[in-house]
C-alpha cells in the first residue's frame, strides 16, 4: 500500500483483489462528477416535472377527505390563450367514488409575481362531483399555482397544483 | 392568435449542431464562457431558442365574429374613404389620419390629452391592431370596431357625435350607396329631424349639453338605429385598419432563417441585434409581459409609471374597464355581428389591482413610434431601456412585485437592448 493510499485511508483485505490507488482516486472523482451532474440537473428535473404539471393531475385535499383532479382544455395548459378546465372530486380513500355534492371553486396565481390572473374564471359544479370552469387566461410564462377549493357536507378543503407555463 | 410552437425541426438542427452529444450541463457551461462582446457569434441556450421561435412569424389577423365585414373588401374600401374623411369631425378639420398618420407609422409622433384632459395619452400605432385583445392604453375597447368610434366622439379628439356621422352617410350619394350595399337600408325616416336630430350623442357627464339632451329626445328605437349605423361605421373602418400590418422585420428574416437551419442566418441580423436578442428573452426577462408574435401579452401592468403630471394616479385599466362595462359597443353587446359565448370580457370584472396598469404595447416597429410609453414619457428607446435598467424614477402603485428589478446593464448591454428593438 503506498502511502497516498493511507492517506486516503484506504485499506488493504486479504482474499480480495485490491484496486490500485489511482484507479480508486479516479472512481471517486467520477463519483464526485456524477454527484456534480445530479444536484445541477436536479433543478432541471424538478422543472421538467412542474411544465408536464401543466397538462393536469390530481392531488388529496388539506383535510384528507377528497381527492380532485383537473384537466386542462387544450392540454397543456396554453400561454395567453384562454382555456377550459374539467374537474372531478372523489372521496380519497378509495379515489373512485365521486362527490355530488361538491361544489367546486378555482382560480390560478403567480407566488413570485404575487399575482392572479386578469379575468375571473368561472366554474360550473355539475352536480355529479364533476365541474368546468371557463375564462381561465394566463398571460405569462413562469410559476402558476392553480389553486382549488371543495366545499361538501358544510365544511371547505383545499388543494393547490404547482405547474411551470414556458412557450 | 399565436401559434404554439414546441421544438421544431430548426431547433433541433441547431442543438444537434451545437451539442454534438454533449450533456446539457456542459453545454450550457460553454455558452456562459462564450464572450458575449468578443467576436460576432451570439449562442442561445435552449430556452433562450425557444423563446425566440415564439415571437416569430406573425400569424394571420384571428378572426373577428363581432364584425360581420371584417374580411370584406368593399367594406375596407368604405373604411378607407371614412378614416380619411375630416366631415366625420364636429369642426370637419379632423380625421383618423389626423392622429394615426400613414406617413408616421400610423401614428402622429404626439402626446394628446385623454380622459378629461387630465391625462397624457401617446396615440398608438395602428399596425398589427387586428390582433389585439383589448384596445386603447387602458383597454376601454375590446374590438377594432369599438374602438374606431371612440375617437370620433371625443371631444379633444375629433370632437363628432353619431348623428351627424349618420347625416354625412345620409347625404352623400356615394357613401350612403356604399353604406347600404354593406349593411342594407338606411331608415326610412332617416331625414326626419324629430327621428334622427342633425346632432346628438348619449353624454353623462354633461348632462346640460344640448347634444345630449336631443338624444333623450330620441325614440328609444331611433336611438338603437343610431347606434347601428355608427357601430357599422366603425366596422367598416375596421375592416380597413385590419389590413395594416408590420409583419416582415429583419428580425422575422433572421428568425425564418433559423427555423431553415439557414448556415448564413447571422447575416440578417446586426451582431449587436443578435446579443440584444439575448437580453431580452436570457437576463432581461422582456418575454414576461412582451411575449409572442406580437411582443405584447396584450394584458396590463404597473410598471411604475402611473404617476402623472401633478402627481396626479393615472387610474389607467381601471377607469378602462369601468368605462369597457358601460359601454354598448362590446363583443357581446347587443351591435356586434355575433356575440360569443366566452370572449375574455364576459370574464371581467373591476379589481383593485387595475389602477395603474396599462397594456404592454406591442414591440413590432416599436423603433417609428415615438415617443414612448402610455403618456409618452420617453423620447426614444435608449430611455426606455434605461428605465428598465435601473427603474429611476419607478413607483408601483399596485400590487407590490418582485417582478421588475433593474436590471443593471452596461452602455453596450443597453446599445444592444436598442439595436435589436430597431430589428423589430
Amino acid at each position: 500500500m503506498t502511502s497516498s493510499a493511507r492517506r486516503l485511508g484506504l485499506r488493504s483485505s486479504d482474499g480480495c483483489p485490491q484496486p490500485r490507488p489511482h484507479a480508486r482516486i479516479r472512481s471517486l472523482s467520477i463519483a464526485l462528477a456524477l454527484c456534480a451532474l445530479w444536484a445541477g440537473s436536479a433543478p432541471a428535473l424538478e422543472q421538467d416535472r412542474l411544465r408536464e404539471a401543466s397538462a393536469g393531475g390530481g392531488a388529496v385535499s388539506s383535510g384528507g377527505t377528497y381527492y380532485v383532479e383537473w384537466w386542462p382544455e387544450p392540454a397543456p395548459v396554453p400561454l395567453n390563450e384562454m382555456f377550459v378546465i374539467h374537474f372531478r372530486v372523489l372521496r380519497a380513500e378509495e379515489r373512485t367514488t365521486p362527490v355530488p355534492a361538491a361544489v367546486i371553486t378555482a382560480n390560478a396565481w403567480m407566488p413570485e409575481h404575487n399575482h392572479g390572473t386578469s379575468l375571473q374564471a368561472q366554474v360550473e359544479s355539475k352536480g355529479d362531483g364533476s365541474a368546468v370552469g371557463s375564462g381561465f387566461l394566463l398571460h405569462m410564462e413562469g410559476h402558476w399555482q392553480l389553486r382549488v377549493g371543495v366545499v361538501a357536507d358544510g365544511t371547505m378543503e383545499r388543494v393547490s397544483f404547482d405547474f411551470e407555463l414556458r412557450p | 392568435m399565436k401559434p404554439r410552437n414546441t421544438l421544431d425541426a430548426a431547433h433541433h438542427r441547431q442543438l444537434t449542431q451545437a451539442a454534438r452529444g454533449v450533456l446539457r450541463p456542459f453545454l450550457v457551461l460553454s455558452l456562459f464562457c462564450t464572450a458575449p462582446h468578443a467576436n460576432d457569434a451570439v449562442y442561445f441556450e435552449p430556452s433562450e431558442l425557444r423563446s425566440i421561435l415564439q415571437l416569430s412569424p406573425l400569424p394571420a389577423p384571428p378572426a373577428d365574429p363581432s364584425n360581420a365585414v371584417a374580411d370584406d373588401r368593399a367594406a375596407a374600401e368604405f373604411g378607407r374613404q371614412l378614416f380619411f374623411d375630416r366631415r366625420l369631425s364636429g369642426r370637419g378639420d379632423t380625421s383618423c389620419a389626423t392622429c394615426h398618420d400613414p406617413q408616421r407609422a400610423w401614428s402622429d409622433g404626439r402626446v394628446a390629452h385623454d380622459l378629461d384632459s387630465r391625462f397624457r395619452r401617446n396615440v398608438p400605432s395602428l399596425r398589427n391592431s387586428a390582433y389585439n385583445r383589448w384596445y386603447y392604453w387602458d383597454g376601454r375597447a375590446d374590438s377594432a370596431w369599438a374602438q374606431a368610434l371612440g375617437p370620433i366622439e371625443h371631444p379633444g379628439e375629433m370632437a363628432g357625435d353619431r348623428l351627424a356621422v349618420t347625416r354625412v352617410i345620409a347625404d352623400d350619394p356615394d357613401l350612403r350607396r356604399r353604406y347600404e350595399n354593406l349593411f342594407g337600408s338606411l331608415p326610412k325616416n332617416i331625414d326626419e329631424v324629430r327621428h334622427f336630430p342633425p346632432h346628438a350623442m348619449p353624454m353623462e357627464a354633461s348632462p346640460g349639453d344640448a347634444r345630449h339632451q336631443a338624444w333623450l329626445s330620441m325614440r328609444e328605437g331611433d336611438r338603437r338605429d343610431s347606434n347601428r349605423i355608427f357601430s357599422n361605421v366603425g366596422k367598416a373602418i375596421a375592416a380597413f385598419e385590419r389590413d395594416i400590418l408590420h409583419s416582415d422585420s429583419a428580425f422575422d428574416r433572421y428568425v425564418a432563417a433559423l427555423r431553415r437551419g439557414d448556415p448564413k442566418a447571422d447575416a440578417l441580423l446586426r451582431s449587436d441585434a443578435r446579443r440584444g436578442l439575448r437580453l431580452f428573452v436570457g437576463r432581461g426577462a422582456c418575454t414576461l409581459c412582451h411575449s409572442g408574435p406580437m411582443l405584447s401579452d396584450g394584458e396590463f401592468h404597473d410598471v411604475g409609471i402611473a404617476l402623472g403630471q401633478g402627481m396626479r394616479i393615472d387610474p389607467g385599466r381601471h377607469r378602462g374597464v369601468m368605462n369597457l362595462l358601460a359601454s354598448p359597443f362590446t363583443r357581446i353587446g347587443e351591435y356586434s355581428d355575433a356575440p360569443e359565448e366566452h370572449p375574455p370580457i364576459r370574464y371581467l370584472d373591476l379589481q383593485s389591482d387595475q389602477l395603474g396598469q396599462f397594456k404592454t404595447p406591442s414591440l413590432r416597429g416599436v423603433a417609428d413610434t415615438a415617443p414612448y410609453m402610455h403618456d409618452g414619457r420617453f423620447a426614444d428607446l435608449r430611455a426606455v431601456v434605461e428605465f428598465y435598467s435601473t427603474r429611476r424614477g419607478a413607483r408601483v402603485i399596485g400590487h407590490p412585485t418582485s417582478l421588475l428589478q433593474p436590471l443593471d446593464l452596461d452602455d453596450t448591454e443597453i446599445d444592444d437592448l436598442v439595436a435589436f428593438l430597431r430589428s423589430l
